[in-house]
């Protein structure tokens, strides 16, 4: 018998079981907490994966009594929770583990009356100190949070005893200074191993599946380089616009807010070498390589307009249902030149990808949701079938779709021949669908992300050194849209695949974009 | 399920199919007919566009059923079943003191439905029905049913399988075998179930019973988890496990046997009996511990309570509508707990947990229990 492990672990569901906990959410009154975090906590506890005993302490400027914020957080998991109805009884035990503390992000009293409550219930509910901090505020609290609670004495950075750590939404700086601003003032008070900068999407079954499919089957991987791959797509697509989030795009736009993050973790994790293992610090230095192999963009702003497009909705159809432009939604100006629209052409400098273009698109007001990796493979070296294909072997070569959402699966295209009496060929689509093959609901993002912070598993979370490099090539796009300002916006209608001149960026290499 | 063969081929046949419900045809026919039932379901009908339609399947599901009760409700287990994995599923009913010898089989679809109407997904279930001395045939047709590149799961529902050449042909197509324990009705069947398990060694042996108590296991394994030192394990001296029900007790031998497989406890001896069943086992630093397997009243669970016991300190699970869990360092609490039905034990079954080497352990250990003589 192993007695540093428990072995009555051995072959359980929850092998890797998390130690009592609490979590402290500042920010508790947002919407992220209602809609996401506690019912995710709550699908935890119900698919019994959380420790027992498990604590949730809210903190929010608000002054609530804690039986209002119990009642709150129940009304939202009945609302958002993955499985509903929620179960009274479970309820009655979770709920039985969540407090709140009111105070301002700024003022050092909040975090003292924090601690004196988080030692209260460490003692009442037998948590041994162990805490998670979760910051769902807006960025700019970021810095004020990390300092207070390292000034309070609520972070041990001493790898014995306790264990601390803190998550912090997306964004993580909105350019190459700001994130080395910010990680430089998160590491004077947390270690790197404590900080997990969360990406909703790599919670997502769909992308965690991108390294099964890549590195569990044995026929992929020799074909996934340069001299079988043509060039690969990425897009992230939404048929919705900003939402009332006007403000907040205003200050973003979409190349900070999806390519930045979401996308540029696709394509690492589509283009990464194999890990030596699957652990924490071995997927992300394969993730940091990727990010450092990516061609340079050229200096001058014209050039960089030759690689990169940019676009803004203005009033169309979507789904039917007519659209504002985005200079008519609440929280924009009425010249504004931030773009809803980016189109970019990349590659990677290194032995597998040389010469293999990715092209990236990330919209809103699209004519639909869809969130995909296309993988296009060069044709056959011969075509042998081209006269009866109708020139469809020139024009659509095999693609391999991997769909993240919606409809998530994988799509394999690839040439037939059509029955009859003539040789007709025709492509058809090899579908794998998640819904239709495993049945089960996949939990939700934030289920999965959560459970690996509990477990000290950052695998799935985004390193600093990451997230300063996807900037750094970032920032020079920024700086080039900076010096030239857009005369054109809005340059696409609502409901439709972007602007003209992103199709031209990729039709100059003789492609299409695809219209998934 | 009609006795009357449905009409092969016209639109009612069609609607039968897309209702769910189940359509004679012959036996040599079976995989011809289902294929041109869901060319058809796939197809336009005038005035409409295709149906998107999707057969999908994980598994080869066979089953073996006996009479019309079990069969009833082995039907309303697999609908269950189907909404959460998609499978072939096979049920194979043998009747073999029926005089007609003769094989009958039906098809039908399991369908998950799409939100707001129309068949989405679905899944194939054949249903065969042999008597006589047709039973023998069963095994063929059952191999020339089973869809290749998806495994194969056989699932016993009473008993035990009995060695006959027939069954034993049966599982030996099979890629994992599931039985449950708590339908024995003799403790020695838990050994011929481990001699099966010895003999078929790459079969997967799952058992609904040992899943059950699956999440009573994880609550006795939390008490022990960092910061708690698991090595207060080393230092038990008593183990009682409590059971509701009487009779045999698979689930309590079956719990007894886990926490002496995992805490490498061995030659067990039986103690005198004093109001419950009693060993004693010995541990590898050459301790021992006593065992006890009590019956009380009060409720219908298979392991009602586990109590392990360390000098003066005593750790306790006890499982009513709710798991209440007490011990030293353990802040007393009741944690929820629900019965899983046969159908949500199945999938478990078919899912990861259903390729555990620790039951076969327990298995070992519990069969060590019911042959152990007197000390």
């Amino acid at each position: 018998m192993d007695v540093d492990k428990n072995p009555l672990r051995e072959g359980l569901q929850g092998e890797r079981v998390p130690a009592p906990t609490t979590f402290v959410i500042f920010g508790a009154s947002g919407d992220l907490t209602k809609r996401k975090l506690v019912p995710a906590l709550y699908s935890l506890t119900r698919d019994r994966l959380l420790p027992s005993p498990f604590n949730v302490v809210g903190v929010a400027r608000r002054d609530i009594p804690q039986e209002t914020f119990r009642g709150q957080m129940r009304e939202a998991t009945d609302k958002y929770a993955r499985r509903r109805p929620v179960e009274d009884a479970l309820w009655q035990s979770f709920s039985e583990g969540i407090f709140y503390v009111n105070g301002t992000f700024e003022d050092p009293a909040t975090y003292q009356r924090l601690k004196k409550r988080l030692d209260e219930i460490d003692a009442e509910r037998d948590t041994a100190g162990n805490r998670v901090f979760y910051l769902s505020t807006p960025p700019s609290e970021y810095p004020i949070i990390v300092k207070q609670l390292g000034a309070a004495g609520l972070i041990n950075k001493d790898r014995s005893g306790p264990f601390t750590r803190v998550i912090i939404e997306k964004p993580f700086g909105h350019d190459l200074a700001s994130a080395q601003a910010l990680n430089k003032e998160v590491h004077e008070v947390l270690r790197e191993d404590q900080t997990f900068r969360i990406d909703h999407y790599l919670g997502k079954e769909t992308v965690q599946n991108i390294l099964v499919f890549r590195f569990a089957n044995g026929i992929w991987e020799p074909l996934w380089n340069a001299r079988y791959i043509d060039h690969v797509q990425l897009t992230v697509a939404e048929a919705i616009g900003v939402e009332g989030r006007g403000g907040y795009f205003e200050q973003a736009g979409i190349l900070r807010d999806m390519v930045q993050n979401h996308m540029f973790q696709f394509l690492c994790l589509t283009t990464m070498e194999p890990p030596v293992a699957f652990e924490a610090e071995a997927v992300r230095d394969e993730k940091l390589k990727v990010l450092r192999s990516l061609h340079p963009l050229p200096a001058t702003p014209e050039e960089v307009a030759k690689l990169v497009v940019r676009g803004q909705y203005g009033r169309g159809f979507v789904n039917g249902e007519e659209r504002m432009a985005y200079r008519e939604e609440q929280g924009v100006a009425k010249d504004s030149t931030v773009e809803t629209f980016v189109a970019l052409k990349l590659q990677i400098d290194n032995w597998r990808w040389a010469g293999v273009p990715f092209y990236l698109r990330a919209a809103k007001a699209m004519p639909k949701r869809v969130t995909e990796i296309a993988i296009h493979f060069k044709r056959a070296p011969h075509m042998l079938f081209g006269k009866q294909s109708r020139g469809r072997l020139d024009d659509e070569p095999n693609v391999l779709s991997i769909r993240i959402q919606p409809d998530e699966g994988i799509s394999l295209k690839f040439f037939s021949k059509v029955p009859g009496p003539t040789m007709e060929v025709l492509p058809v689509p090899m579908e794998f669908r998640y819904g239709t093959s495993f049945g089960a609901e996949p939990p939700e993002a934030y289920e999965r992300l959560i459970l690996d912070c509990l477990l000290g598993d950052g695998t799935l979370f985004t390193r600093g050194d990451e997230v300063e490099a996807s900037w750094a090539w970032i920032d020079r796009i920024e700086k080039s849209w900076a010096a030239t300002k857009a005369t054109d916006f809005p340059n696409y209608a609502s409901g439709t695949w972007g602007p003209a001149a992103a199709d031209r960026l990729i039709e100059a290499d003789g492609r299409h974009w695809r219209k998934p | 399920m009609s006795d009357t063969p449905a009409v092969h081929g016209g639109d009612d046949t069609l609607a039968v199919f897309e209702r769910g419900q189940a359509i004679e045809v012959p036996v040599g026919r079976i995989e011809i007919e289902l294929a041109a039932l869901w060319r058809r379901a796939a197809e336009a009908r005038p005035g409409q566009i295709p149906n998107a339609v999707t057969r999908a399947c994980l598994w080869n599901l066979v089953v073996r059923v006996q009479g019309e009760p079990q069969f009833i409700r082995i039907k309303r287990i697999i609908d269950d079943l189907s909404l959460r994995i998609p499978a072939r599923t096979i049920v194979a009913r043998a009747e073999p003191e029926g005089t007609d010898d003769s094989i009958r089989a039906w098809v039908e679809a399991n369908w998950r439905r799409r939100e707001g109407g129309g068949p989405a997904s679905g899944s194939d279930e054949v249903t065969l029905w042999a008597r006589g001395r047709a039973v023998e045939r069963l095994p063929s047709l059952v191999r020339a049913l089973l869809l290749p590149d998806a495994p194969t799961a056989m699932f016993w529902p009473t008993a035990l399988p009995p060695p006959n050449p027939m069954v034993r042909e049966l599982i030996h197509q099979a890629d994992r075998l599931i039985v449950d324990t708590r339908k024995i009705d003799d403790e020695r069947a838990l050994a011929e179930l481990c001699a099966l398990a010895r003999k078929e060694d790459d079969l997967e042996v799952a058992d609904l019973s040992w899943l059950g108590i699956s999440p009573l296991r994880g609550m006795c394994a939390a008490l022990f988890d960092p910061p708690r030192d698991p090595a207060r394990l080393g230092q038990l001296d008593r183990v009682r496990v409590v059971s509701n029900i009487k009779g045999t007790q698979a689930r309590g031998l079956l719990a007894l046997g886990w926490l002496m497989a995992r805490l490498e406890w061995t030659q067990p001896t039986r103690l005198p009996d004093a109001g419950a069943r009693r060993w004693q086992v010995r541990k590898k630093d050459g301790g021992t511990v006593k065992l006890e397997l009590a019956t009380e009243p009060g409720g219908s669970h298979g392991v009602a309570a586990i109590e392990l016991s360390a000098g003066s300190d005593t750790w306790t699970l006890r499982r009513d509508d709710v798991i209440t869990v007490s011990g030293p360092d353990v802040a007393s609490r009741a944690q929820p707990a629900r019965s899983h039905s046969d159908a949500e034990l199945l999938a478990s079954a078919l899912g990861a947990r259903g390729r555990d080497p620790v039951f076969r352990e327990a298995l070992g250990a519990a069969v060590s229990l019911v042959d152990a003589g007197q000390g």
